[in-house]
């Protein structure tokens, strides 16, 4: 006979809280499943405001905080939350010694055949879909749609893969709750970054490859979006993934980790031109966005060339204005200064504009 | 058990982990989140090693030990993860060891110098955190935090206080209190253990706080060391938290006798130290040692050791504070002890300085008898021959402990009118009973605590209308402030910052004429300087004058040893006077000082002079077995905004017609709550110390 057990309705994703709205709706399947299971003293844990209902016999609830979202995903931290004390993970979930207590889902409490996860970014039918368990991305696909181009498909904590266009038909099982569609006005390095400053800000900074690793994650792929970024920073980035791995205290790591190295893995070219040909793909990463002056609208009057700090723009009264990219900084001082609006900033479709100045057109 | 840890065979017993087997054999281990008394956590994995049939390194400190386990520390794989943890904590920690104040007992130089690895390769960046001096006693560095969550599990499990935490900041997580509150609104109990298991110089004792000239646990618990006699408060405070009266009073005899005496009077310099002054008011020591004697019982004799006769004889000149107290240690050493007292009662200026509405003859009595039971013969109304007479009888050795018994007459016009009086001789007499008419009207002249006595003790035996003139200003007087409140509120009337200009009369006093000082100090040649308020004098008729102004030693020009400053007796760094063989301790060698003074002289000479008659000078004993405190100490309500508790006097109109003891001991529940106000410092110093890489 068990002596604890912990029914884990927290989400790792705020924004796809698949537990809750499980609990939710089955509320009742859920509560006699639970008061089913061998316990001695039975724990129900769920966001605050989660339990709208009477207090339950048998049963205590625990209002907790989302914040911490993927030190939910660890049965350990949960463990502590009972305990009063803050989610914070002591070890992996396959260490936990399951002879005092014992953690499950909602979702294993109602054993359903398909897994219901929250679908964002770019899909054209956002929110919760039911799943089969076993799928290929290019099923997700066609369940959620996309708008625009396909480009990526992003599935979060505890997996970390990403698939690209090629991979749609790549078998899978699914065991996340939030999956995002990704197009081609994102772009794999910015939404990495991000994905990265998540796990840094919703964890729990425990250990030293955990905090540390994301953390050195975090400025390496940050440089990489200002132009800073190194080729070694690639390597340095797998060799730190490899350990995080091993080392990591939770799951957490784990999954960060294999994010990392699978969208270097699928998306090298996309990442590797941030490095090599400073250029982003996608036109998202500021940094790489290139001031343009339009020939049809410029008349020469000089305003620009007279503010721009860097001396970078070539031309004189009545010439056509050009921007040496070489030398511009991207201040956009030069932007606010015309007041014909006829300088631009370019991400990936770079207008048409002489590479000398030539006389003007326009009056 | 038997494991092998890098070809070596090493010794484990059930339960340990590799790297407490490792370390306990002298095999070092980086390790930075581990620490001796707390649970391990394995979040820094410095302490990485491999093991046979496990494909990854894992930390050796979460790891039980094994029957033929075979263990490797320097692996390629254990080395790997080990240097990129450290290159991973050096890239986010301030890189300039030089400006800190933990340099050279930091635990991550420590391991930084063993390593030898530097975060170059990463990206580096510090997280600074202004430091936090706005609590009281702990100061938080956090910029240096590394996370390791000792101070948390020290705080949360250990101490039960749960206080610091985990925080999560713009920059990162870092430990602090939830909602950034003040230590003492989060329920702190500045224990210090947080400073103590602290390996980097993020959690450390306030600015100043710790004395830098003592050691560092003479530092840690201030009380202790400030006390003459080094009596261990905090452990007797401790027991008189849990009611054991019993075992407290045990602990403060294992370092002096007279613990009620003191209790009543002692000028507790132990709460001028007391580290809770930074949070309120400091402990109410004294008053909790009277509570622990007055309850007084006979166990602790069971254990006092008295040793086997040495046929030696030592001679005591007075049966004051001092006298007495080296008298009870040289007659525990085993040595044949005679104390000489000139007087027919023993106390010395506990019996006729000090009043017995202070200190009550029966709590004196008791005291001292529990001294001479020991083998301590007394001879009172018997004047002692000189020291070199008495070496030459019977006694191998001599102690002058005569006191301060002759009282100062200031060179005054009229000071030799009939109604003047000296301050030690009103004091013996009152206390024989032996004044029959203290006046209508007295004038006592002084300022201290003595003048405090004489004006108070007048007013007990009859006097109507008692004055107090003293030069200094209210706020400059050595009076305690308790003597002075305590006086005001039986109707004493108090001329602070008055010259005495003379005594008026002819034959009998009449009056005082006094002038208000308009500055008084002491210039660079520590001479007095007085500035009066002109036109400022005028005369209070009184009938008696008694001088309170000093006191000097008696007689010591007759006992043929050195002195110095005219009448004290002059001794070198081990009591000894210019007679070898003769030695001297307490107020007849320092001046007036405090009882508690007289005593630890009065333990001190008994050192020296067991060791001259040939014996080890160790007086130290154990009246009760060694505990280990308990380390938990749970949440209390509003720790920090406990207000000292005061013992409540007798009513001030009641108890100036009578000698009753002014003050009642503290009931059994203040004395409990006010003794749970300690801090425990001395906790802090149970904690294991972690040694450095270089100790292995």
């Amino acid at each position: 006979m068990m002596d604890v057990i912990i029914c884990n309705a927290m989400p790792v994703y705020h924004e796809a809280p698949v537990s809750p709205k499980l609990l939710n709706d089955n509320k009742e399947k859920v509560m006699e499943a639970l008061l089913k299971e061998p316990a001695n003293i039975r724990y129900l844990i769920v966001p605050i405001g989660g339990w709208i209902w009477d207090k339950p016999e048998g049963l205590t609830i625990i209002e907790t905080s989302q914040e911490s979202g993927f030190t939910y995903g660890n049965d350990s931290a949960l463990k502590k939350v009972i305990e009063g004390e803050k989610p914070i993970p002591f070890c992996r979930n396959d260490e936990l010694s399951s002879h005092e207590s014992r953690v499950v889902t909602v979702e294993e409490l109602l054993h359903e055949e398909t897994k219901k996860v929250y679908v964002g970014g770019k899909a054209e039918k956002k929110g919760f879909l039911d799943l089969d368990r076993n799928i290929t991305p290019g099923d997700i696909l066609a369940a959620s749609g996309v708008e625009g181009d396909f480009k990526a498909m992003y599935f979060g904590h505890p997996m970390g893969i990403f698939i690209n266009e090629s991979m749609l038909d790549q078998p899978m099982e699914l065991t996340t709750d939030y999956i995002e569609i990704l197009n081609e006005t994102d772009c794999m390095l910015d939404f990495l970054l991000k994905t990265a400053d998540r796990y840094g800000k919703e964890a729990c900074g425990r250990c030293v490859f955990g905090h540390e690793g994301v953390f050195q994650i975090r400025m390496l792929l940050t440089d990489m979006t200002l132009k800073k970024g190194k080729i070694s920073d690639l390597d340095l980035m797998l060799e730190l993934c490899h350990e995080m791995k091993q080392q990591s205290l939770c799951e957490a790591g784990v999954s960060i980790a294999n994010t990392v190295e699978s969208a270097l893995e699928h998306f090298k070219i996309e990442i590797e031109e941030h490095i090599t040909r400073k250029s982003c793909k996608a036109g998202v990463c500021q940094k790489f966005l290139t001031f343009h002056i339009l020939p049809d609208l410029c008349t020469g009057c000089n305003e620009c060339s007279d503010v721009c700090e860097d001396d970078a723009i070539l031309g004189k009264k009545k010439f056509i204005h050009v921007i040496d990219q070489d030398e511009c900084s991207g201040c956009g001082d030069c932007m606010e200064a015309c007041a014909e609006n006829a300088i631009i900033r370019a991400g990936a479709v770079k207008p048409k504009c002489p590479k000398k100045p030539v006389p003007c057109k326009r009056t | 058990m038997w494991l092998t840890i890098d070809d070596k065979q090493i010794e484990a017993h059930e339960g340990m982990t590799v790297l407490n087997a490792a370390l306990g054999a002298g095999i070092y281990i980086p390790h930075l989140c581990g620490h001796p008394d707390l649970e391990a956590v394995g979040v820094c994995r410095l302490c990485s090693v491999e093991i046979e049939g496990m494909t990854e390194a894992v930390p050796s400190c979460m790891i039980k030990a094994e029957e033929g386990m075979k263990v490797t520390v320097h692996g390629s794989k254990a080395e790997k993860t080990r240097k990129t943890a450290m290159e991973l904590i050096l890239a986010t920690h301030p890189a300039d060891c030089t400006g800190c104040p933990k340099y050279g007992k930091c635990e991550l130089q420590s391991m930084y110098q063993y390593l030898g690895v530097g975060p170059e390769r990463w990206k580096k960046k510090t997280r600074t955190v202004p430091t936090d001096d706005s609590n009281p006693l702990i100061r938080h560095l956090f910029t240096r935090c590394v996370r390791c969550g000792r101070c948390v599990r020290a705080c949360r499990e250990l101490r039960g206080v749960k206080v610091l935490d985990f925080q999560k900041t713009e920059d990162g997580v870092r430990i602090g209190t939830d909602g950034n509150i003040s230590l003492k609104e989060a329920g702190c109990k500045f224990c210090g253990a947080c400073i103590e298991v602290c390996p980097t110089g993020s959690i450390m004792d306030a600015l100043g706080q710790l004395n830098e000239e003592v050691s560092y646990a003479e530092g840690v618990v201030p009380c202790k060391t400030a006390c003459p006699a080094h009596t261990d408060i905090p452990r007797y405070l401790r027991y008189i938290k849990e009611g054991d009266y019993e075992k407290a009073t045990a602990v403060i005899r294992e370092k002096l006798p007279f613990p009620e005496t003191l209790g009543c009077i002692c000028s507790h310099v132990c709460e001028t130290a007391c580290k809770r002054n930074e949070l309120g008011k400091p402990l109410s020591i004294c008053k909790l040692k009277r509570a622990a004697a007055a309850s007084y019982s006979d166990e602790w004799k069971k254990n006092r050791k008295i040793a086997t006769p040495t046929g030696k004889k030592a001679a005591v000149i007075g049966a004051g504070p001092a006298g007495l107290t080296a008298a009870y240690y040289l007659a525990k050493k085993g040595h044949e002890v005679t104390v000489f007292e000139s007087n027919e009662k023993a106390g010395g200026q506990c019996r006729y300085g000090i009043p017995s509405y202070r200190l009550p003859d029966e709590v004196l009595d008791r005291e001292i008898s529990d001294i001479l039971e020991v083998g301590v013969d007394l001879k009172v109304n018997t004047t002692a021959d000189t020291p070199e007479n008495l070496l030459k009888q019977e006694y191998d050795t001599v102690l002058i402990a005569t006191g301060t018994h002759k009282g100062v007459l200031l060179p005054l016009k009229g000071n030799n009118l009939s109604g003047v009086l000296l301050n030690t001789d009103f004091l013996r007499n009152a206390r024989r009973n032996q004044i029959s008419d203290p006046g209508k009207k007295v004038m006592v002249l002084g300022g201290g605590n003595v003048a405090f006595d004489c004006a108070r003790t007048a007013l007990r035996l009859g006097a109507e209308e008692v004055h107090i003139a003293c030069l200094e200003s209210r706020d400059n007087m050595t009076a305690s402030i308790e003597e002075i409140e305590e006086g005001r509120d039986e109707g004493i009337i108090l001329h602070s910052g008055y010259s005495f200009l003379r005594i008026t009369g002819d034959t009998k006093v009449q009056g005082v004429e006094l002038q208000k000082v308009d500055k008084f100090y002491f210039d660079e040649n520590r001479k007095a300087v007085i500035e009066l308020l002109e036109d400022s004098q005028e005369i209070i008729p009184v009938d008696h004058v008694i001088f309170a102004v000093g006191q000097a030693p008696l007689g010591t020009e007759k006992l043929g040893v050195e002195l110095y400053h005219g009448s004290y007796v002059k001794v070198n760094s081990s009591f000894s006077t210019s007679l070898p063989g003769v030695y001297g301790a307490g107020d007849v060698v320092t001046g007036t000082k405090s009882v508690i003074e007289a005593i630890a002289a009065g333990r001190q000479s008994a050192i020296e002079m067991d060791r001259y008659l040939g014996g080890d000078g160790d007086i130290s004993e154990e009246l009760l077995e060694k505990e280990t405190a308990d380390p938990f100490l749970g949440r209390t309500e509003d720790f920090g905004s406990l207000e000292r508790l005061y013992p409540s006097l007798l009513d001030p109109q009641e108890r100036k017609k009578s000698f009753a003891p002014v003050e009642r001991t503290f009931t059994c529940g203040d004395a409990e709550c006010e003794a749970g106000r300690c801090l425990q410092c001395d906790l802090r110093l149970n904690l294991t110390n972690p040694r450095l890489w270089n100790e292995y």
